[in-house]
């Protein structure tokens, strides 16, 4: 799709440079279209599904159905007044709302839309996407600390903490299919997973490799299934969803991490924060589901088929994070880090264990 | 193309470290760091070392620096901290830094550095691919192809569109299979290191619950 793309802008510009680096900056820029269109969708989904959950209606006057909510939101950020405090480190406090960003958009990347766009196919595609989240972390550090505000510090550092401890037993789970795969890089996991839904690896990946029969896939299933509810639960809280929204709890500590920011910086956490979310979803979906294929293998197939079950997939992910939102109350922190510590990293060794046990022994 | 991301991952490496070293304020110190990191990371990239700079980002910026900062943060009146830099008189530390800038200057612009530019030939690719790269800026992308490609033919038993290209396997593959079989004394080693530095740190930290907390929390379980 690259070359395809670097043709066009060759036949408009002519050849050289120019062209080029056009062409890398539109490939480059295309996961954003998709995270901006995204965010809008997702923030009506999230008012409107909290709203029925509750028996509400949710927003009703803006549109039909209130469905110009988040255009109506988006224009009241961009009119605010963008306030530093006097006594916040304003370099820092500047930066933090970039970083943090720029950590979560790096992951897109690698994320394999469909089988014809992926960023950048890495070799180490999920390891890249594990360890780019530290930009992030690093970024809430950064805005908790410059606020100067008592909130601030301790949701950044609550945050922090809950980040890296739930690391380990996502990273458990990635592990397990990356076993299975022999590969970390995303696009070739879901070229992997073709031809209907067997051959995702939640049921035990592929049925029809060579060397790697029906039954040990079939073996691996149900120790897949455990593997994916980890990284499920973990993929909530790192992205500070509810039950592990501790860094963020409204009556606890006003907003967390980002209490003294306002207007576009606020939107920027804000955008993040969705982001975060599409990508531990997409990354679900790849890992576990199948990313762009379709579960009836052929039928519905292709490219352009592949992107709407990608995305399909993805946002079916975040409605269930929304879902969760308005239905769990809040852990507590001795629960959280119990759940972390003595019931997910145990499990996660045991599926790592047995998986590589399978795939060794029989698969070789 | 390459040469100016070269300078630009090695401008910002360079200011992130002088930063670093120069700032009064620890928490700047701290977190100019990162900007060191993330440009070696981008420099191991440019070295066609892809699993080392992921683990870079990994374990410098994802682990330790956020240890650091939360150290630097946790520390008392740490803004009024008043870093004193006492090094011996003047003109020994004078002498000492301008002898290693000679010996680091001779190291670099020596006769012994020019050698891996003089091997063209694509035999020491991972050594000297710079001049490999210049030449095509995006071969990166092809290369990572190759080996995926690879993969897919090696479990799928070669389709007959998926060409197999000799010597162009990532560096994962190859550093995990010397770490579990060459390296493996000194990787499980490293390991036991680190569990005892763990419950080391674990020990020193923890607090001996006085009797009423003792009580208190078999209350509660």
């Amino acid at each position: 799709m690259f070359d395809g793309l670097r043709d066009l802008l060759i036949g408009l510009l002519g050849k050289g440079d120019l062209a080029d680096v056009l062409a890398v900056v539109v490939y480059c820029a295309l996961p954003l279209v998709v995270i901006l269109l995204y965010a809008l969708f997702a923030i009506l989904a999230e008012m409107k599904l909290s709203a029925w959950l509750q028996d509400r209606l949710g927003p009703m006057r803006v549109g039909p159905w209130g469905i110009l909510q988040p255009i109506a939101d988006i224009l009241k950020l961009l009119q605010k007044e963008d306030i530093t405090p006097t006594q916040a480190d304003k370099k820092l406090y500047n930066l933090s709302p970039f970083l943090v960003f720029i950590g979560s958009y790096l992951g897109f990347a690698v994320l394999p839309f469909s089988a014809m766009y992926a960023g950048a196919r890495l070799n180490v595609g999920i390891f890249y996407l594990v360890a780019v989240s530290g930009l992030v972390v690093v970024g809430i550090l950064m805005a908790g600390w410059s606020s100067n505000n008592k909130y601030s510090l301790f949701g950044a550092m609550r945050s922090v903490a809950q980040i890296v401890s739930y690391e380990i037993p996502a990273g458990l789970a990635i592990l397990s299919v990356v076993m299975i795969a022999g590969t970390m890089d995303l696009q070739t996991i879901s070229k992997l997973q073709e031809g209907g839904v067997q051959n995702w690896f939640i049921f035990g990946g592929p049925k029809n490799l060579a060397g790697f029969g029906g039954a040990t896939a079939w073996a691996l299933a149900p120790v897949m299934m455990i593997a994916f509810l980890i990284y499920f639960i973990a993929s909530l809280a790192e992205t500070n969803r509810v039950p592990f929204d501790i860094p963020e709890a409204e009556s606890e500590l006003v907003a967390g991490y980002h209490t003294e920011y306002s207007a576009m910086k606020f939107a920027l956490f804000f955008l993040a924060e969705y982001a975060n979310m599409l990508v531990v979803s997409a990354v679900a979906s790849i890992l576990f589901l199948g990313g762009w294929n379709s579960p009836f293998g052929e039928f519905l197939g292709g490219p352009v088929m592949g992107l709407v079950w990608f995305l399909g997939k993805a946002i079916f992910f975040v409605m269930v994070q929304i879902w969760i939102r308005w239905t769990l109350p809040r852990l507590r922190v001795d629960q959280l880090m119990h759940i972390c510590w003595k019931v997910m990293i145990p499990f996660g060794m045991a599926t790592v264990l047995l998986v590589g046990t399978i795939v060794t022994w029989f698969a070789h | 193309m390459f040469d100016l991301i070269f300078y630009i991952f090695a401008f910002i490496t360079v200011v992130g470290a002088a930063v670093t070293a120069i700032h009064r304020n620890i928490v700047y110190a701290a977190f100019a760091l990162l900007f060191t990191f993330v440009g070696v990371a981008g420099l191991y990239v440019m070295a066609n070392a892809d699993f080392l700079a992921v683990t870079q980002m990994m374990v410098y910026v994802g682990g330790i620096l956020i240890l650091l900062i939360f150290g630097v943060m946790l520390t008392n009146r740490i803004q009024s901290a008043n870093i004193v830099v006492n090094a011996g008189p003047k003109p020994v530390v004078a002498i000492l830094s301008l002898g290693l800038l000679a010996i680091l200057c001779a190291a670099f612009f020596g006769p012994s550095a020019t050698h891996s530019e003089k091997s063209k030939d694509g035999k020491t690719a991972s050594v000297s691919s710079w001049s490999n790269y210049t030449q095509q800026p995006w071969a990166a992308t092809q290369w990572n192809k190759d080996a995926n490609e690879r993969i897919l033919s090696e479990k799928f038993g070669a389709p007959s569109e998926v060409k197999t290209k000799e010597g162009s396997s990532g560096t994962s593959v190859e550093i995990g299979k010397l770490l579990l079989s060459d390296y493996l004394l000194p990787f499980e080693i490293v390991s036991i290191v680190l569990l005892v530095a763990l419950i080391g740190a674990t020990m020193i930290a923890r607090k001996e619950p006085t009797l009423e907390e003792e009580a208190l929390s078999e209350s509660l379980s």
